[in-house]
């Protein structure tokens, strides 16, 4: 993304979240919109493309409490 | 600043968990004796450090005699018993408040008492109470507009780190010998690092979460900071295991981690984790000269990259955020004044992710968790690399409340912590030299799924490798400041 496009994405999204946080959640800002837009657009960026094309339908969040048990390191256990 | 005034070597509060424990056994002082010293040491240094929220001398004085009056009769609770510990100020006391380093939450008293605090009181420690902290568990500085900044043990004029701010400062002055820390993305060890401590973030599950003030649910986890590896070692003793009140408690076996001290880290195949961060060029020396020890005790130390640490990274925030907006939106609106400028910043993107952004994290976890396991761990025991990669900020550097500059500190504070939140492993924050200004630096092990008994292994072998003293470094690093002065 260029820019030129990232600013202006940066000023669309500003437009909208002083809107819903308002509208949607009541909430009135305390902070600079210019800085949370940014914050959001960055983790919105970074989720979506580590998660692209990658979700399946078999997938679920507890899939990862049971990798954490089946994983467990081999010095974990009562002598 | 005048330093702070340290412990001399000698003092019993120096001494280590196990020993101390040896000679309140042995009849050689009592639980009440040891507690009213600490208490001293509390207020002594109280002014200077402000690392308690409120020192609870009349209770903590009361336990201490009811555990004499049990010793007395010859019974024993466990490996605490007449231990002086406190904890960060959001595990719940039944009847007793819980201020959350918060004005938001007022007076409101807790419910249930915590089961991490259940335990340890069971265990027999005396708790001299509620220990600093950032507000509302958010924040990696230490800094507290409500209640006051707590500041580094080893420099005043530096930030003690955060959010588990008292806990850092109060084990690392000497004045208790652990305390209870809670770690979203890095809350136990950045404190532990900056204060010259052990920190343990356990496994997701491994330890009870129940009456512990959430910033967020999928990330938080409890876990000791203490002088050695052997007491965060024998407090983990008494606090892992599943726990009915916690739906993310996770039950595997709990080993005798300290009898597994001198063997689960044997054989250990490590590698540097790189690539995540520049490091400040005295942490990447002082780091270098610890790999050298570490491939003298273990052999090879591998390097290894991964590409997912900024994925999770930003997972790990997006949790947060998200988690921390959806508890806080009614005080938002209701309170918002009552936030700190910092905190409000950092949590309102929260209210403005996406659902879809949250959920994709939160599938994508085991996944990502996996490919982590089986690609760059892959054949590896143990992955290091340092806790932090600047030096230790000073609380000017790191004022929070300068407008626009939350999320630059936070960011500069936290890229090597808080990736292991969202993958869940864990990971123990260890001291392992200074860099030119005297202060600590701390090196980050990180574990595959429950291996707390491996990495408290081999951080309590390298520490005697390295013959770490930390009273010894804190003397040095006063004599350094006034030097410059």
């Amino acid at each position: 993304m260029s820019d030129h496009e990232h600013q202006a994405d940066l000023e669309a999204i500003q437009v909208a979240l002083k809107q819903t946080g308002e509208l949607l959640h009541g909430i009135v800002s305390r902070s600079d919109i210019k800085q949370i837009s940014a914050e959001v657009l960055r983790l919105n960026e970074a989720v979506r493309r580590g998660a692209a094309g990658r979700i399946q339908s078999g997938d679920h969040p507890q899939d990862f409490a049971m990798l954490l048990l089946a994983e467990a390191d081999d010095t974990n256990r009562v002598s | 600043m005048m330093p702070l005034p340290l412990n001399q070597p000698t003092d019993i509060l120096e001494a280590s968990i196990t020993e101390v424990g040896a000679r309140l056994r042995r009849k050689e002082l009592s639980a009440e004796q040891l507690t009213r010293h600490a208490l001293d040491r509390a207020v002594q240094t109280q002014p200077m450090l402000n690392a308690f929220i409120d020192i609870w001398a009349d209770s903590a004085i009361a336990q201490a005699k009811q555990l004499d009056l049990e010793a007395a009769s010859g019974k024993w609770r466990g490996p605490l018993h007449g231990i002086p510990l406190a904890h960060k100020d959001c595990f719940e006391r039944q009847g007793l408040p819980m201020t959350v380093g918060s004005k938001v939450t007022g007076t409101d008293l807790g419910r249930v008492t915590a089961t991490a605090l259940q335990r340890l009181s069971e265990a027999g420690a005396v708790d001299l109470g509620p220990l600093n902290m950032n507000e509302m568990v958010a924040g990696p500085t230490g800094q507290n507009p409500h209640f006051g900044d707590c500041r580094n043990s080893w420099d005043l004029d530096r930030i003690s780190g955060g959010s588990s701010s008292g806990s850092g400062a109060a084990v690392g002055a000497g004045v208790i010998y652990g305390a209870l820390a809670s770690d979203t993305g890095g809350s136990t060890r950045l404190p532990a690092s900056m204060n010259g401590l052990f920190g343990l973030k356990g496994t997701y599950g491994r330890v009870s979460r129940a009456g512990c003030f959430p910033r967020a649910f999928s990330l938080d986890c409890v876990g000791p900071i203490a002088r050695s590896a052997q007491d965060c070692a024998v407090l983990l003793q008494v606090l892992a295991g599943w726990d009915p009140r916690d739906a993310s408690s996770l039950d595997a076996p709990v080993p005798d981690y300290l009898s597994a001290i001198a063997t689960a880290g044997l054989a250990s195949r490590w590698a540097v984790l790189e690539g995540i961060a520049p490091c400040h060029p005295d942490i990447t020396r002082v780091f270098e000269s610890f790999i050298e020890v570490i491939q003298t005790r273990y052999g090879q130390v591998g390097r290894v990259q991964s590409n997912q640490i900024a994925t999770c990274y930003a997972m790990a925030d997006v949790f947060s955020k998200v988690e921390a907006a959806t508890l806080h939106g009614h005080w938002m609106r209701e309170r918002r004044d009552l936030y700190s400028q910092a905190v409000f910043s950092r949590t309102e993107p929260g209210l403005h992710v996406p659902a879809v952004r949250y959920l994709e994290a939160l599938q994508m976890r085991a996944k990502i968790l996996h490919e982590f396991l089986h690609g760059t761990m892959q054949d590896l025991d143990v992955l290091i690399c340092p806790t932090m990669p600047i030096p230790v900020p000073t609380r000017e550097e790191a004022d929070v409340e300068t407008p626009g500059k939350v999320f630059g500190v936070v960011t500069a504070l936290t890229p090597l912590v808080r990736p292991f939140n969202y993958l869940g492993l864990p990971s123990l924050t260890m001291p392992i030299g200074v860099d030119r200004a005297g202060m600590p630096i701390g090196a980050q092990l990180v574990g595959r799924p429950f291996a707390e008994a491996r990495l408290l292994s081999v951080a309590h072998q390298l520490s005697k490798d390295i013959a770490w003293d930390r009273l010894a470094n804190m003397k040095r690093a006063q004599a350094l400041k006034v030097e410059k002065r």
